[in-house]
């Protein structure tokens, strides 16, 4: 009912104002309404309606003066008007809608008022809108949802609702046009590349797009919820833990790009969703000398991997975060557990937590083995008997290169002695059942795992019993020679 | 295309067991194509653990560590890895010295579903025989009983790496299959392509609903974007026909041809133009041709029927319709 009395009333003030314009006209409107039955193409004809026909765009049956397709005499006398069906019956006679899978209808459609939208006769285009464009024609009831963003979606932007809402019905919520992401890649072609090829996807990448993105827009770059990191933190709340009680901050998180200097935010071919091979990502910075706030340099690392041959483990792999702790944290060099900077250190297990994490422990506990590590003479750990010390224990990397060396097992060149800056060769030499070093530390010395090297006891009870002389350790045997 | 926008960045030699040991993944011990030493250990179920080769089967040994967070994941991903991989001729074992925890052991089993059998290695008598370095270790062994791959600790992708080294060990990939599955290419995206293309997806959804004004602005987006972009060029082509503004459209498809003068696309839409323009000999070749280059049958067809019927041959005319529409059922979901 409604919609025939607001047609009427429609009709009435096109009649008036065809009538108002018609001093232009060739063709006169009748001075009063007709009496008589009216032919249904003759009602544009006749000058009465001519303006219904005076769009860009019309309507199929008003083309062709069908008027009877949608309105019937109610009384001829009278010249009043009626809608062949009622509401939205009318206009889903001709105007097939396949509904019945749609979980949401728009609410005009759903009230039958299709003309709250399309204007019956024509329009500018052939959705014979009431509005110029899509856009305008939704703002008039939905609220602006970019005004005042820095950050709007294409479609928005172009007022192109239309690519991600059906505007009459839809199996999906917001009337969108398919669900979850899959609304998203069918633009997003080259994320949906990423996603259908790389090994590691993002988890809320999988389901909603709309977790990290707003779909109209928002005041971060690429439509998101919040600022880079914070939305990441948002998440995750282990590395905002870490970050938030960091006392050492790590500038990759902190400035540029922050969390996506380094991670993808969609999809990788790389373990945690980096962008590239980890130890790519830390020699973007890492390829130089780095000045610390303190004065410190912290090493060109590009050059202390091409110049060692022999690779920590983890160096090896490609695994920098297997001991440091790349969002921050409170040890030295953002070391993930404790480990001791110096080259003495009284032996305390803590202290070497960081090795710890991946060496047995009673490498540096049991003084006598087979199994636990190469570097023993006969069954004496030689690691024992460096390190566990309750004084002047030699930490690791005492012999050690943290990263690389040019010696088996990553082993020193030298080692840095002191405050002066020395460093003390180590000269040690790999041989077939064990080795031997020719230190500063100490005088020379050889171990072998299958005949241990016999030497006369040491004048001190620790490992240095060529503290203070000169030359090599005689083994016993060779001295009875 | 595509392979223009892929780096391979990591070093393809990660993959190759015999640089493992220049690699970090090693042992002390056994080296990499070395048979490993027998051994039967006691475990925390009644069954013996022993070594799986004399049953012609390959191996995945996981020794571990009690309390260790790695040696946990190692433990969850190796299982989930055997169960995904579903192969009678493997066996996965799990391993550890520390002999006193096994009510630990037990309960995290229990807890993380675990089923593979757990060897206990008292005074380390395995540990020592293989060398091991680092805990957790993961060593792949094959249905000979030779080390064929070794991971040291736990690193977020072990679980691909190690079920690219346990098909390796079954003879399921061949050396350079197990590279390619090592490799990872890093993704550059958000290039000017990519954003052109995002327009254009967002112009033909446009344009399915009739929105040509602003399909028409998403092309011309693309192209601010990326000029070379033939494919929008040669979609706003097809709009410009649509709405009969042929001359800029015979402008943009005479660039596409002058820049891809193979483009199946441009000359289809060129026979269009030649149809539109009156010429119909022209029209009726250049439509004949596309045809034969099979770039979209339905509207091939559909124009060839308009220049036979507009030459006054009916019946070719009506064919090439039929054609057309038979196409276009075809391809109806």
């Amino acid at each position: 009912m409604r919609l025939s009395r607001r047609l009427l009333a429609g009709t009435g003030m096109l009649t008036v104002g065809v009538a108002l314009l018609g001093m232009g006209f060739q063709i006169q409107p009748p001075d009063v309404r007709p009496t008589i039955e009216i032919a249904p193409g003759s009602c544009m004809t006749s000058g009465c309606h001519a303006a219904v026909k005076d769009h860009a765009v019309t309507h199929g049956p008003v083309a062709v003066g069908a008027c009877d397709a949608c309105h019937s005499t109610v009384s001829a006398k009278d010249h009043t008007f009626a809608l062949v069906r009622e509401a939205k019956d009318l206009c889903l006679f001709c105007h097939e809608m396949d509904m019945k899978d749609a979980t949401t209808v728009h609410e005009p459609l759903k009230t039958g008022d299709c003309l709250s939208c399309h204007n019956p006769h024509g329009g500018t285009s052939r959705l014979l809108l009431k509005a110029e464009s899509p856009s305008a024609l939704c703002s008039q009831c939905h609220e602006n949802v970019f005004a005042g963003k820095s950050s709007v979606h294409g479609p928005v932007a172009a007022g192109a609702c239309a690519a991600c809402h059906s505007p009459h019905s839809s199996k999906n919520q917001h009337l969108l046009l398919t669900e979850g992401r899959e609304l998203c890649i069918q633009c997003h072609t080259s994320t949906k590349e990423q996603l259908d090829t790389m090994r590691y996807v993002h988890g809320p990448v999988n389901t909603d797009c709309t977790a990290c993105h707003d779909p109209h827009a928002s005041d971060h770059p690429m439509m998101l919820h919040e600022e880079k990191k914070a939305l990441c933190l948002s998440c995750h709340e282990s590395i905002k833990h870490i970050v938030d009680t960091a006392t050492t901050q790590h500038a990759a998180v902190t400035t540029d790009q922050e969390c996506l200097n380094c991670h993808e935010p969609h999809a990788s071919d790389f373990a945690s969703i980096l962008k590239t091979d980890m130890v790519d990502l830390c020699l973007k910075c890492h390829d130089r000398k780095i000045k610390m706030p303190d004065g410190r340099d912290l090493s060109n690392m590009k050059a202390v991997f091409a110049t060692g041959k022999s690779l920590h483990g983890p160096v090896a792999q490609g695994n920098c975060a297997a001991c440091h702790e790349i969002h921050g944290g409170g040890n030295f060099r953002l070391l993930i557990k404790e480990y001791p900077p110096q080259f003495y250190a009284p032996f305390r297990e803590e202290s070497y937590a960081l090795c710890f994490s991946c060496h047995d422990k009673d490498v540096v506990h049991d003084e006598r083995t087979t199994a636990l590590t190469n570097f023993r003479n006969g069954d004496l750990n030689l690691h024992y008997l460096h390190v566990n010390k309750e004084t002047k224990g030699r930490t690791c990397r005492a012999c050690h290169e943290t990263h690389a060396s040019n010696k088996e097992n990553h082993i020193r060149d030298s080692v840095p002695f002191g405050t002066g800056g020395w460093m003390l060769p180590i000269n040690f030499e790999k041989l077939n059942d064990g080795g031997k070093c020719a230190p500063g530390c100490h005088v020379p010395y050889e171990y072998n795992r299958d005949k241990p090297v016999v030497y006369p006891p040491p004048d001190k009870p620790a490992i240095w019993p060529g503290e203070g002389k000169t030359g090599a350790a005689k083994p016993v045997e060779e001295k009875k020679k | 295309m595509r392979t223009t926008r892929w780096t391979t960045l990591l070093i393809p030699t990660l993959a190759l067991g015999l640089t493992a040991a220049a690699l970090g993944d090693e042992l002390r011990v056994v080296k990499i194509g070395q048979p490993i030493p027998t051994y039967s250990l006691k475990s925390i179920g009644d069954t013996p653990v022993d070594n799986p080769s004399t049953r012609q089967r390959a191996l995945v040994l996981v020794y571990v560590a009690a309390q260790q967070v790695s040696s946990t994941k190692v433990m969850v991903e190796s299982q989930q890895m055997f169960a995904d991989l579903k192969r009678d001729d493997l066996e996965v074992q799990y391993v550890t010295a520390d002999v006193v925890q096994t009510s630990w052991f037990r309960d995290f089993r229990d807890g993380a579903g675990i089923h593979g059998p757990m060897g206990l290695d008292f005074e380390r008598v395995l540990y020592g025989k293989l060398g091991i370095i680092v805990l957790p270790t993961t060593i792949v062994v094959d249905a000979k009983g030779r080390l064929a791959h070794v991971i040291a600790g736990y690193k977020p992708d072990y679980v691909h790496m190690l079920d690219a080294y346990a098909r390796h060990a079954l003879g399921m990939l061949d050396d350079k299959q197990l590279e390619e599955h090592l490799t990872a290419r890093g993704f550059h995206h958000d290039t000017p392509s990519d954003r052109a293309a995002r327009h254009r997806a967002a112009a033909g959804l446009l344009r399915e609903k009739g929105l040509r004004e602003q399909a028409e602005r998403e092309l011309r987006s693309a192209l601010e974007v990326d000029p070379t972009d033939v494919e929008a060029r040669l979609d706003l082509a097809s709009l410009c026909i649509a709405a009969e503004r042929f001359d800029e459209a015979k402008a943009l498809v005479e660039e596409v041809q002058k820049a891809e003068p193979a483009s199946r696309r441009a000359k289809l839409q060129r026979g269009i133009l030649l149809y539109h323009d009156g010429k119909l000999d022209d029209a009726e070749k250049t439509l004949s041709e596309s045809l034969v280059l099979n770039t979209d049958p339905a509207r091939t067809h559909y124009y060839l029927g308009l220049v036979y019927e507009k030459k006054g041959q009916a019946d070719k005319a009506m064919e090439h319709y039929r054609q057309a529409l038979q196409r276009l059922l075809d391809e109806r979901p």
